[in-house]
């Protein structure tokens, strides 16, 4: 008997029913609802960090410290003000009369720009304040009774470790939506 | 011309009905695990409603839908964080369509099918595409027009999965 690969194949699955419409849209939302979410963890970080650095305004020995941990509290005040300006989450149903393609397309370029320049509105507010509290528990009067030299190189390299993951981290995804751009600007590319 | 909301829910609703089925073969194609190939099926169809919103006839609605589906296809395949059991091999280097499994008892078109999944999950992107268009009988027209592979590369590929296949069904037909 002969067998014909096409027929065999195009008969190897049930006709299967798709998925709702509703699915189908949540699934089409995926990604506001993702960008939602990150900014809802990252405001709710913010409170967090205003709350332990506005303790420390109060408890921290020397004024370098003090004066630092104001400077964070500012800083994550600014980051935050940043975070909603350059990457809020947009509905869809925000796109109006837009072609939804090009919305997306838009929210992505828009996110990739945020998490590329991550570095000056969501890293470099914070150095001066960290540095200032890390030099400040150098000079504080108590430093002779507190931690030893190699630790607070230790806190500095930890400090800056963490801070160039972030930066890291914020590069990878900004260049997964680059890919997601891309692709974008391949269907689109003869529509004349 | 802005395509409202209705039009592109009931554009999406009629192909997802008229292709649902090939949507499932192609993410069979492009997926192996039921679990992720569920979550394919799914960013499949979400593409596909959202590229009715620029559809205009831009090229042929089935070649449209299975652009769109493949488009997806390969970048799940592409950025998969599995490790493959075996390298990914072109058109020009797989040894035969039915690999070194014993076939011996395996007759009739489901076991066919079976046989052309297993190759397929070892072709490279471009082939990979280019078989599975092939399969669901897009004429090689089509199949340039989904890959953006120029006539030349596409007729060098159909003619040597055509050989491919002839080769599988001797070996078979030999077997049984």
């Amino acid at each position: 008997m002969t067998l014909d690969p096409k027929r065999a194949w195009q008969g190897s699955l049930p006709t299967a029913e798709p998925p709702s419409l509703a699915q189908v849209r949540a699934a089409a939302d995926k990604f506001y609802r993702r960008v939602r979410r990150r900014n809802l963890i990252e405001y709710v970080a913010c409170v967090f960090v205003v709350l332990a650095f506005g303790r420390y305004v109060f408890t921290l020995p020397h004024l370098l410290q003090k004066a630092g941990s104001v400077w964070v509290v500012l800083a994550t005040f600014y980051a935050a003000w940043q975070l909603h300006r350059r990457g809020s989450a947009v509905s869809p149903e925000a796109a109006g009369p837009t072609p939804l393609y090009a919305f997306v397309r838009a929210q992505l370029v828009r996110q990739r720009d945020a998490l590329t320049s991550i570095f000056w509105w969501y890293i470099l507010p914070f150095v001066p304040g960290l540095a200032m509290i890390l030099f400040g528990n150098g000079s504080a009067p108590a430093a002779a009774n507190g931690p030893p030299i190699w630790g607070r190189w230790l806190a500095l390299a930890i400090v800056t470790g963490v801070l160039a993951g972030v930066w890291w981290l914020n590069q990878l995804g900004a260049r997964r939506l680059e890919r997601r751009i891309i692709e974008i600007d391949a269907l689109t590319a003869d529509e004349g | 011309m802005t395509v409202s909301r209705t039009q592109q829910d009931a554009r999406y609703l009629a192909t997802a009905r008229e292709h649902g089925a090939m949507i499932e073969r192609l993410a069979r194609g492009y997926e192996a695990d039921v679990e992720l190939r569920r979550d394919l099926v799914q960013d499949i169809h979400a593409a596909l409603w959202r590229s009715f919103a620029i559809y205009e006839g831009q090229c042929a609605e089935r070649s449209w839908v299975h652009r769109i589906a493949h488009n997806v296809g390969v970048t799940h395949m592409m950025t998969a964080r599995r490790r493959r059991k075996l390298p990914l091999v072109g058109l020009d280097e797989i040894d035969g369509l039915l690999g070194n499994g014993d076939i011996e008892g395996e007759v009739g078109e489901r076991a066919l099918a079976e046989r052309l999944l297993g190759a397929i999950h070892r072709l490279k992107p471009a082939d990979r595409q280019v078989m599975l268009l092939y399969l669901e009988d897009l004429t090689a027209a089509e199949i340039g027009e989904v890959t953006g592979l120029s006539p030349g590369a596409v007729a060098v590929r159909v003619h040597r999965l055509k050989a491919l296949l002839a080769e599988a069904h001797t070996a078979e037909e030999k077997c049984t």
